[in-house]
């Protein structure tokens, strides 16, 4: 009984939603390049390095963040041998069903940003402009999911994709303009977003759903 | 982040004339709802001229969460009295006009000790409040 994966997200689930702690250890281990369950001496310092980023961002509570902080260093410290293997870049798929899930969603988006090194304004933008389709999901499909991916190619970035199998938006055109009247909000949700990042695509129709796939880059 | 439970509120403080709500959390729409109903309950029941919300802990405004706060302040104002946001991170002001938002109708301050002083400042002259600036 050595996992070590699981410790560190029960450590981690002590103060955020599960979802939350989940992607903080994804995203820790992909950027640390190093597996918890196979730690070798020095790195465990690599990935302390990544988790306590993610706890700084994500516990408020000063005692809280020392609390989860300590516990994470006497685990790690007291673990690790053998080899490290690096781990592929994540993907993470947030469910999107309720409104908690706005708020994890987002919460993820921002985590992500924050672990490529984008701006803290880059980081808000990205995170309001998940909150905005989360939400939409939540209001107008009922169920469906975030996914979101890092760019690693050419241009460093992010990649959020909404998806949906819900009612479909009737008259795309209509609701990006500005002569749209939502009904249930400001109509701005779509237009914002649009704003908010460098790409968007939106996809729909009553058969499949909707999907928005939008993109921000670091340059 | 921490509290998760179905039932955390977020605390309303009554400090002299006024109420103070300070969110220190990131926002679900459950809490943004509850925080509404709270407000208008307490300014019906409580005797103040003066809301403040210190929006210092928030980790977004997205178009849901501005369009509640314009609500209370709207709400507050029908019932008398003056609502101002305080502590408004300056990214998450620029990711709200970036977006074609706004929080039209609130007045706003830096933080929460320049938001008592406005609140304090205006009535100044029929109160006869002895101001400190
Ligand atoms: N996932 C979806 N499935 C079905 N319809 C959608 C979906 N997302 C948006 N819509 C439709 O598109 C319209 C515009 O969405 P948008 O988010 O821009 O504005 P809103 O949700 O009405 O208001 P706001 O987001 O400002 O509160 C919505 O009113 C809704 O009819
Ligand atoms: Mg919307």
């Amino acid at each position: 009984m050595n996992d070590t994966r699981q410790q560190i997200l029960e450590i981690l689930s002590g103060s955020m939603s599960d979802i939350l702690a989940r992607s903080v250890l994804s995203l820790s281990i992909s950027w640390s390049k190093v597996d918890p369950n196979n730690l070798r001496h020095g790195d465990d310092k690599r990935l302390l390095v990544e988790l306590e980023k993610g706890i700084r961002l994500y516990v408020r509570d000063d005692a809280l963040q020392r609390t989860c902080m300590e516990q994470m260093q006497s685990l790690l410290t007291i673990n690790g041998h053998t080899r490290p293997s690096p781990v592929a870049e994540p993907q993470i798929r947030v469910p999107v069903l309720t409104e908690s899930d706005i708020v994890d969603a987002r919460g993820i988006g921002r985590l992500v940003c924050n672990k490529l090194g984008f701006s803290g304004a880059m980081q808000i933008k990205v995170a309001t402009a998940i909150s905005e389709l989360a939400r939409n999901i939540v209001q107008y499909a009922g169920k469906g999911e975030i996914i979101i991916t890092t760019l690693d190619g050419n241009r460093r970035g992010i990649e959020v994709v909404a998806r949906d199998e819900g009612p479909g938006i009737a008259d795309i055109d209509l609701v990006m303009s500005d002569r749209y009247n939502s009904r249930t909000g400001m109509g701005i949700g779509l237009k914002g977003t649009r704003n908010l990042m460098d790409e968007f695509d939106l996809k729909s129709n009553p058969d499949n759903g909707t999907e928005i796939r939008v993109r921000k880059y670091m340059d | 982040m921490a509290e998760r439970s179905d039932t955390f509120r977020i605390p309303i403080i009554k400090l002299h004339d006024k109420l103070i709500v300070s969110i220190q959390m990131a926002l679900s729409d459950r809490l943004v709802m509850q925080l509404k109903d709270d407000i208008t309950t307490r300014i019906e029941r409580v005797n103040i001229t003066g809301l403040i919300i210190d929006v210092s802990g928030i980790d977004v405004m997205d178009s849901y969460i501005s369009r509640a706060l314009r609500d209370m302040g709207l709400i507050a104002r029908l019932m008398g009295v003056r609502t101002v946001i305080s502590g408004l991170d300056p990214m998450i002001a620029m990711t709200l006009v970036e977006m074609g938002l706004d929080l039209k109708g609130v007045s706003s301050a830096l933080n929460l000790e320049t938001a008592i002083e406005l609140l304090d400042r205006k009535p100044a002259k029929t109160r006869g409040k002895g101001g400190t600036v």
